[in-house]
């Protein structure tokens, strides 16, 4: 029973750490595909090097329709202008970046929508612009303030323009929140002299497989066009390696606490066999054999091990579907520095099934290496010494 | 023919070292439906001569006959399936199985023998009512006086109708009362079911009741007396 307990214990501690240590990676990707880069982007070969608005390119006529033929229902494509310039106040200039969006494909695509604190996002269709809330406070404006813009168009035009600010956003990722000036696309595309060039398209899919699935289709039909498509994984090879980085550490961290947990079953398993060796002798002493009672034992232990991992999987579900949807605030310095990298100040859980899975055999895998404990006590242990006890 | 046979049998502990000699040129022959105890001061090597020929313990030199077949020849298993078969077990500290009720620890060896769950059960019920245990087939040890133990210790000994019992010291640990019952029911059982018993003891009065006593001293024949009658 103990042991049944102690296996219990592990996997629920087993399954929450890798849950945080999971979820935490769901939310950054998902966060960057989302509010950045999307599954996939359509881009001129150049443009990764270099993002200028002189690398912006047409997709439309032939292309367009290869490309949405190849998407399907299973995803869809978001054009998108990008560029860098200074936004004026009354009394203030800051850098900033206007990002070219159709309202409703970025809703869909990120929930826009909860983000808008201020203003009636579909008047985006006018003229005007929605600004972060930090870009707002550091610029000194209002609602119905004009913001003025001063940037670089298309091979070096002039791009100046005045907008009335028609409302805020409010996001926790603070390159949003203190940089961005959302405008229609078209909009955007006036200002910057761009005509039907867009900069970049992104493409957002179901999931990694039908976005891998897209890039590959779509691939042929980009040779000799000068464009290419590109996975978020090449558009964000830091993110990449810091993931990386930050499962191997996570692995480290299962390692020892697997050790642990091995050591303290391999304790509760070691004293049970002890107490028992009388028994043992007994039996052995009476006429069962020896390869009866190794069978027994072990039969015995992986049931106790598999009712600790059930049960323990059973407890953690329910813990972890709690913290999934409320998931821990974090507060004060840590809170600032996730908010740096880009994250919501909360501590996500994943429910990905692949954990239950992955620790309910890691935990069996486990136990059926310490059963081998009495199992070879069964056969070695001598019967004159253990009777007398 | 005998149905134990030891010959030339020798124990010798530490024989590189300084040897102990536990059993020194035993040669003893025991008969069916005896009633015999082995005697003689602590550490003469009563304990190791029930150890041999219970198939626990295997001879220096010399051999242990049992129906004519030398045990200390068998393989592992086979002395295992030969204690399981022919041999009744009684020890000195009773030696019940704690989580077990007792009528299933005298059920335990017919089940480890696979018989019948039938025969099983009634037979169980007859050797605890013989012990005169009726009343207490559903207690567990814990539940039971150290003489109602020792008392299933020999009704599953018995149960399965074994070709002899062995019991070391088995009224050690009992009151004189719960000794001198204990011996009565093993005598009886001696005459009904025409068991083999062969026995260790210090207590004069288990001596006195039984029909041969073999005395060792520094694991060595000393006597052995038969009565008649
Ligand atoms: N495992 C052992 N190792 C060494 N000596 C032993 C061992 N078992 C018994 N002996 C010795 O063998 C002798 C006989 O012991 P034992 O058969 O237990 O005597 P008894 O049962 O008559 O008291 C004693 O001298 C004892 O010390």
């Amino acid at each position: 029973m103990i042991t049944a307990g102690s296996v219990m214990f592990a996997v629920v501690l087993a399954l929450t750490m890798e849950s945080m240590n999971k979820g935490s990676h769901e939310q950054m990707i998902s966060n960057t595909l989302r509010f950045g880069t999307g599954y996939l982007q359509i881009q001129d070969t150049a443009y990764y090097e270099t993002p200028s608005l002189d690398f912006s390119f047409d997709l439309s006529g032939d292309l367009l329709q290869k490309l949405n033929s190849t998407l399907g229902n299973h995803a869809y494509a978001i054009p998108r202008i990008e560029s860098f310039v200074l936004a004026a106040g009354e009394l203030d200039t800051r850098g900033a970046i206007v990002t070219g969006i159709i309202p409703e494909l970025e809703d869909r695509m990120n929930g826009f929508l909860k983000f808008v604190s201020q203003g009636n996002f579909t008047s985006l269709e006018e003229k005007g612009v929605f600004i972060g809330s930090g870009l707002a406070k550091r610029l000194t404006l209002n609602v119905k303030d004009t913001l003025v813009i001063i940037g670089q168009g298309f091979q070096g035009m002039q791009a100046a323009a005045k907008y009335p600010v028609l409302g805020f956003v409010s996001h926790p990722m603070e390159f949003i929140d203190n940089q961005m000036i959302y405008m229609h696309v078209k909009e955007a595309a006036w200002l910057f002299s761009l005509d039907q060039n867009r900069s970049h398209w992104l493409i957002m899919a179901e999931n990694d497989k039908k976005a891998k699935e897209v890039k590959r289709e779509f691939e042929k039909h980009l040779v000799g066009t000068g464009l290419t498509i590109l996975h978020w994984e090449e558009l964000q090879p830091d993110l990449v390696k810091a993931l990386a980085f930050d499962s191997a550490s996570g692995w480290v961290m299962q390692i020892i606490l697997y050790v642990v947990i091995a050591f303290g079953i391999f304790g509760t398993i070691l004293t049970m066999t002890l107490e028992r060796q009388k028994e043992f002798a007994i039996l052995v002493s009476l006429g069962m054999k020896r390869h009866i009672l190794a069978l027994q034992c072990f039969v015995e232990t992986i049931m106790i091990s598999f009712l600790g991992v059930f049960i323990g999987l059973g407890i953690g579900f329910p813990i972890l579907l709690y913290f999934y949807f409320n998931p821990i605030p974090l507060r004060g310095g840590l809170s600032d520095l996730v908010k740096e990298y880009g994250m919501e100040p909360f501590l996500p859980f994943s429910m990905s099934p692949s954990i239950f899975l992955m620790q309910g055999i890691i935990m069996l895998i486990l136990s059926l290496i310490i059963t081998a404990y009495p199992v070879w006590r069964s056969f070695t242990f001598q019967i004159l010494k253990n009777l007398r006890r | 023919m005998p149905i134990i046979q030891t010959k030339k049998l020798y124990k010798i502990y530490n024989e590189d070292t300084i040897p102990v000699y536990a059993l020194k040129d035993l040669n003893l022959d025991f008969e069916v439906g005896e009633f015999t105890t082995i005697v003689g001061p602590s550490g003469s090597g009563k304990t190791t001569l029930l150890n041999m020929i219970g198939g626990l313990d295997v001879p220096t030199r010399g051999s242990v006959l049992v129906d004519g077949t030398d045990i200390s020849t068998l393989k592992k298993n086979q002395v295992i399936n030969f204690r399981l078969h022919h041999i009744g077990f009684v020890f000195q500290s009773y030696n019940l199985i704690p989580v077990l009720t007792a009528l299933e620890n005298v059920s335990l060896i017919m089940e480890l023998q696979n018989r019948e769950k039938k025969e099983i059960r009634e037979r169980a019920i007859h050797v605890l009512e013989e012990v005169g245990l009726a009343d207490k087939l559903n207690s567990r040890p814990s539940e039971l006086s150290g003489g109602q133990q020792q008392r299933v210790a020999v009704a599953r000994a018995l149960a399965s109708r074994p070709k002899y019992v062995l019991a070391d010291e088995p009224t050690a640990n009992l009151d004189s009362k719960s000794a001198m019952n204990l011996l009565d029911i093993m005598a009886r059982l001696n005459k009904d079911e025409s068991m083999t018993f062969i026995f260790s003891t210090h207590d004069q009065r288990v001596i006195e009741r039984a029909r041969r006593v073999v005395t060792l001293v520094d694991g060595a024949l000393y006597e052995d007396l038969k009565k008649e009658g």
